[in-house]
């Protein structure tokens, strides 16, 4: 476990010192200790310092909020965004940039807003269904009706505004602000707590819904601690940084095959351990090439899933 | 609020001092109007006693209402960065394309600047290029909604101002904005002179037509993917062709925006055109949909494109220095429209599909 976090620090570092502004390896030492140019001082602490750090975050949210619900669907193709997260917030988002409407709450307000109000449906009617594939279901259903209304809003919309639109839907990771920063953060500790609290149960429920409740798990309890945490995860991850795909399905396979273990004790760090080496490579290559982080997210997220299922060709029980 | 003699309720105000030196400043103390727009709805450019400048700057983007912005200017800005291609054209026609350092989509440009810098487009803004380019001010655009750059760019403390140039409704109100631009940089008088003479040309060429007979219908823009996008009678399109001397086969009312028409009823609108005329993307007349390539504009060979000046990054003239240049776009309209009225000479925007 230790090398994988001391490449996260490595590839960190290597993320901070690249960039499309051209400043020295010993000036970005400086800006941090001091002796910096005005302007190496603010690319570096305003914009790169802010980009890595939000590409950690958003890292670390991901692969936990997927390995979550992989665990709590027993579905092995379950991400952050099964649940329609990442459409309530387009819902949301659309609302704002193609129609004005509500735009004093920004686009990471009225994003966060759509995912938590999707999660909250879902959630409050799977307290009155007691079987979780139903819920997976609805989460799917409710998925594509908010697509569809996004698809309306789109069709209406101007050309320039739909640009803005879908590229939102990109992600980015360049968009948050130190004052954002100070809430984005915060958000996505409580959800990693919520999630270390669900670890337990969480072992529990590998072993069957059944099993679980006759160990003494209160299955309604696990699952509103497990839907918290990943509305806090992925619902503020793309609220800050637009849709992300992929490294919240990606992360959770690749810390199993590498620790070999299923208990959350251990798979909650190896996933954020494999979720923030990713995104650090995907922040690289995305300044590197000058490209979407989604699209290369996808690109990098992709070919480990399918090498995964053909290596392994039973996903479910590795 | 009190001068404009109206209850604003103010959803959003902002004073930004775009240098310093100018703090301390009330808004309120800039009770002298120095340039009201003739055409432009959107702005207005005020001075305190001190002779300082305060341009205001209202509802910049579609379905923004009580939105007002104050910028207090300071000193001339001589480092800018435009996030619109219209807004270069404007510095440019002012003679001030050397303050140009930044702008969105380099490769559009269909006049070349010396030493600028691309800084990507709203939503995937290249920060560090723009920190790095010490700019005195960003000129901003919303579409439907405030820029999303807004929040970065005052995290960073860049200034901005949003130039809302597009939202206008008729074409020199577009064009007026160059005063706003000129006021910005020091220039407004230089920028007054060349509006007025803009103004003057474009108003000349609309009186220019004499009484018709019958006015020619037109159908603008290009039906895609099963519906046709028509602009709103109140709209800057439509605008421009009755100052033509002609007449949108269709414009809806009671809308600023374009609004969708299915294939059928565009079908049965397009049997009615005369002329057809910005075609976006089709180039010629194979490109246009089968159906409407039996339509009178087509067999009279009268559909015309304004892609005359596109440039090898499919940046668009028409869209550039069109927005400076309303007299130009008018009298290429006239020549379409009602040929002979003005002497032969070549088109500036428009070309005719072939």
């Amino acid at each position: 476990m230790k090398w994988l976090f001391a490449a996260c620090v490595v590839l960190f570092a290597v993320d901070m010192s690249v960039g499309s502004a051209a400043v020295p390896l010993a000036e970005v030492w400086r800006a941090f200790w001091g002796g910096a140019s005005e302007m190496h001082a603010a690319v570096v602490l305003d914009i790169r310092l802010l980009r890595a750090c939000t590409a950690v975050l958003a890292g670390a949210s991901l692969a936990v909020a997927g390995l979550l619900m992989q665990t709590l669907f027993r579905n092995p193709l379950s991400g952050p965004y099964v649940l329609g997260i990442s459409s309530g917030a387009s819902l949301g988002v659309a609302l704002v940039l193609l129609t004005g409407v509500s735009w004093s709450l920004g686009v990471v307000g009225a994003a966060w807003i759509g995912a938590a109000a999707v999660l909250s449906v879902v959630a409050a009617l799977g307290r009155r269904i007691g079987d979780v594939m139903v819920i997976l279901v609805l989460g799917i259903l409710f998925s594509s009706g908010m697509g569809a209304l996004v698809q309306i809003l789109q069709y209406l919309s101007p050309e320039a505004a739909l640009k803005n639109f879908v590229i939102w839907t990109m992600g980015s990771l360049s968009d948050v602000t130190a004052p954002q920063m100070a809430l984005f953060a915060p958000a996505i500790a409580l959800g990693l707590i919520l999630s270390v609290v669900a670890a337990k149960p969480l072992d529990l429920l590998l072993l069957g819904e059944d099993y679980a409740r006759t160990s003494g798990v209160r299955l309604g309890r696990a699952r509103g601690v497990v839907f918290g945490a990943v509305t806090l995860l992925a619902g503020t991850v793309t609220a800050f940084c637009g849709p992300i795909g992929f490294v919240g399905l990606a992360a959770p396979h690749l810390g199993r095959i590498l620790f070999r273990t299923a208990s959350h004790r251990r798979l909650l760090p190896a996933s954020v351990g494999v979720g923030v080496a990713m995104m650090l490579v995907c922040d690289l290559a995305s300044k590197l090439l000058a490209l979407p982080v989604n699209a290369i997210s996808a690109l990098l997220g992709i070919p480990i899933v399918v090498w995964v299922v053909v290596r392994y060709k039973n996903l479910s029980r590795c | 609020m009190k001068q404009t003699g109206r209850q604003l309720f103010l959803l959003f105000s902002c004073i930004w001092l775009v240098s310093c030196g100018a703090r301390g400043t009330k808004t309120a103390d800039f009770d002298r109007v120095v340039y009201a727009p003739r055409y432009a709805a959107g702005y207005s450019i005020r001075a305190n006693a001190d002779g300082q400048t305060l341009l205001r700057v209202e509802n910049p983007w579609q379905g923004a209402r009580d939105t007002q912005f104050d910028y207090v200017l300071a000193k001339p800005a001589r480092r800018v960065v435009c996030m619109s291609s219209s807004h270069v054209a404007m510095l440019a026609a002012l003679g001030a394309s050397d303050r140009v350092k930044g702008v969105s989509g380099v490769r559009y440009l269909t006049q070349p600047i010396e030493d600028v810098h691309e800084v990507g487009y709203e939503g995937a803004v290249d920060y560090e290029t723009l920190v790095a380019l010490k700019p005195d001010v960003v000129l901003l655009y919303g579409v439907q909604a405030a820029s999303p750059m807004e929040t970065k760019l005052r995290a960073l403390g860049i200034p901005y101002i949003y130039i809302g140039d597009y939202v206008e409704r008729s074409p020199l109100g577009k064009a007026e904005w160059m005063v706003a631009i000129g006021e910005l940089i020091g220039r407004r008088e230089r920028a007054e002179r060349e509006f007025g003479k803009i103004a003057a040309r474009y108003e000349a060429l609309r009186k220019s037509i004499p009484p018709l007979s019958r006015t020619p219908r037109v159908m603008t823009n290009l039906p895609y993917s099963g519906s046709w996008f028509v602009p709103a009678a109140d709209s800057y399109q439509t605008a421009l062709l009755r100052d033509a001397g002609a007449e949108p086969v269709y414009a809806p009312t009671g809308t600023t925006s374009s609004e969708s028409v299915d294939l059928e009823r565009a079908y049965e609108l397009a049997l009615q055109a005369d002329y057809w005329i910005n075609t976006d993307a089709a180039a010629s007349i194979a490109d246009l949909p089968s159906r409407f390539r039996r339509t009178p504009a087509v067999m009279k060979d009268h559909v015309w494109n304004n892609t005359l000046r596109i440039n090898a990054g499919g940046g668009n003239d028409y869209w550039e220095s069109g927005v400076v240049r309303p007299d130009a776009v008018l009298s290429d309209l006239i020549r379409i429209f009602h040929p002979g009225i003005l002497p032969d000479s070549a088109m500036t925007y428009y070309r005719r599909l072939r």
